[in-house]
């Protein structure tokens, strides 16, 4: 009896083991987090564990002659042209590092080239909800969890913000449209995965701004005033004092909908 | 002052330096959308083989009512039971159709699911700031829509061989099915799915890849703005959102972030046809078609779902119902 070996098999199980590996790996090093929206980790889990049947499953196909096989001759439409996309995620998922979708994309004319301020309030022109806790505090820190609350509601209940004081913390963004004297503050949120990121962030006035380098990392502090930005009333941090970011934050995302 | 105004002189330095520092973007663009769709393909590719090797033709043919309409529209409603994305529905689609599933029946399961579900009309309606007329109405039109389709579908291509792609799998079904149902035990079933399953993996994954791979590649390379000029125009706004939500290829339960982010540039009804187009049709689920369905079939289902999304929009557009809603 002649010992069978299937290429093909063995070329999916190398595939699945990659794919295995790769999302573990990001699990176990925190970095799944900048891929996809914590939400989605139960699934993802989920998904390791199916992978890892699939594995076992084509690991005993290799050295099995499987009737399944032998019944469809599989191994013959399976050309090798059809590993190609697996094997250029693989590629991609090995040979880079894991990065923040920085401004970098805002520069390169990339995903949200560019942020407009307007659609902010419009996002949230109707809410419904209040959160007294956040409306009611004179002095509000923006932080990973709360920052698209925050930022909502801003532009939902303006009035209310008014005379506020506001810590916000992100990188420097310019619109062509801006003021020397203006910047933006910006997060990217991720609702599902980096496919979606959408940068939200304040206006910041101050005479001084000009000089504050569009991508830099930077703690803003200030009041919250309500300022005519091309055409709609948006919140306007005017600074009262403002912290550079020695290290950004190896995640940069915000979080919406946790 | 910054980097940006150096794009003006475009040297060869210049794009080189351009595609290098996109690759990482692209990479993490591309590995996003694949880690997030991969659980629901997982779980599309295990239902199907399941489908396949525990369910009779017989089973779907009683379970299924008489009227066609009725078959139609009560497909339209399965999603809000088993709530699944646009990737997962294309190899159950398949599958069932194999199984002896209306062709139209199946198209009505396969373009409702990925829309008409509690999560899309929960994640809709948060989007948009809890303005569940929002979400109900891009749910009922996607239902509307759908029901067209699928009769359209049904008087175009009342024989499934028009309607389907051959593939080799087809031949294992028919030894499946040789074999009575009784004969094969559970184990060996079992042991048949978790095959199925691998062999199905890797048919339908080489289609999500590369439909992720074009989608990406447009994200990266080609700017937002380069459709917001058009947004205010009731016909062409309409158009560019379409075109956006095909070429985006996001998942249904997120792209009602994305339409609101451009609710106050573009035109009300553009961004319904977004959000319904969106699920239905998209670069990545379109290329899994290709393993599905015949040329015909697609090239049909594209014209329709285009031609009704658009005429809703702009119908829309210029009942100006945006004013009030909005």
């Amino acid at each position: 009896m002649k010992i069978h070996f299937n290429n093909d098999a063995f070329t999916k199980s190398l595939i699945v083991a990659g794919f295995v590996y790769f999302i573990y790996s990001m699990m176990v090093s925190n970095q799944l987090a900048m891929y996809v929206n914590p939400r989605f980790f139960p699934l993802i889990q989920a998904s390791i564990l199916l992978l890892c049947i699939l594995l076992v499953v084509q690991i005993l196909q290799i050295f099995s002659h499987h009737k399944h096989h032998a019944a469809c001759g599989c191994s013959h439409h399976n050309h090798t042209w059809v590993f190609i996309p697996f094997l250029i995620a693989l590629f991609l998922a090995f040979a880079f590092s894991t990065t923040s979708l920085d401004a970098k994309i805002v520069d390169n004319k990339g995903l949200n080239t560019r942020l407009n301020l307007n659609n902010i309030p419009m996002l949230s022109t109707q809410s419904k909800q209040d959160s007294s806790a956040i409306d009611s505090s004179d002095y509000i820190a923006l932080n990973e969890t709360n920052f698209m609350n925050v930022i909502t509601r801003m532009n939902n209940k303006r009035e209310d913000y008014i005379g506020k004081q506001v810590e916000i913390t992100g990188f420097v963004y310019r619109e062509p449209t801006m003021k020397p004297s203006q910047i933006a503050i910006v997060r990217y949120a991720l609702v599902c995965c980096s496919a979606d990121a959408a940068p939200f962030g304040l206006l910041c006035e101050n005479i001084d701004m000009y000089k504050f380098k569009a991508n830099s990392w930077l703690t803003i502090t200030g009041t919250i005033v309500v300022e005519n930005y091309k055409g709609a009333e948006i919140p306007v941090i005017k600074v009262t004092s403002v912290e550079p970011v020695e290290t950004p934050p190896q995640n940069q995302y915000v979080y919406p909908q946790n | 002052m910054n980097d940006y105004d150096s794009l003006a002189n475009v040297s060869f330095y210049n794009l080189f330096s351009i595609f290098f520092s996109n690759i990482e973007n692209f990479r993490m663009i591309f590995l996003g959308i694949v880690i997030e769709a991969l659980p629901f393909i997982l779980i599309g590719v295990f239902v199907s083989a399941l489908i396949n090797n525990f369910v009779s033709e017989d089973f779907i043919r009683r379970l299924l009512p008489k009227n066609k309409l009725a078959g139609i529209v009560s497909a339209c409603f399965v999603g809000i039971l088993f709530p699944i994305c646009e990737c997962g529905i294309v190899p159950i689609t398949g599958r069932l159709i194999k199984k002896g599933l209306p062709v139209p029946t199946a198209i009505a399961l396969m373009l409702a699911a990925p829309v008409i579900n509690p999560v899309v009309a929960f994640s809709t309606a948060s989007a948009f700031n809890g303005s569940w007329i929002i979400a109900g109405l891009r749910l009922s039109l996607a239902f509307i829509i759908t029901i067209l389709i699928s009769l359209v579908i049904g008087r175009l291509f009342s024989n499934k061989h028009i309607a389907t792609r051959a593939t080799h799998s087809d031949t294992v079904d028919t030894i499946v099915e040789k074999d009575s149902e009784e004969k094969i035990s559970i184990a060996s079933k079992l042991s048949n799915t978790l095959v199925d399953s691998c062999n199905e993996f890797f048919d339908m994954g080489k289609y999500l890849l590369t439909g992720a791979l074009l989608s990406t590649f447009v994200q990266t390379f080609v700017p937002y703005n380069s459709i917001s000029s058009i947004g205010q125009d009731p016909l062409s706004s309409v158009i560019a959102m379409m075109a956006f939500a095909f070429g985006l290829s996001v998942c249904s339960t997120s792209d009602a972030f994305i339409a609101s982010s451009f609710a106050s540039t573009f035109t009300f009804g553009s961004i319904l046809s977004f959000m319904v187009l969106g699920p239905m049709l998209d670069m990545k689920n379109m290329i899994m078609f290709f393993k599905v369905f015949s040329t015909r079939l697609i090239v049909t289902l594209v014209v329709l779902a285009v031609f009704f999304c658009g005429v809703t929009g702009i119908v829309m557009n210029y009942l100006l119902l945006g004013g009030i809603i909005l």
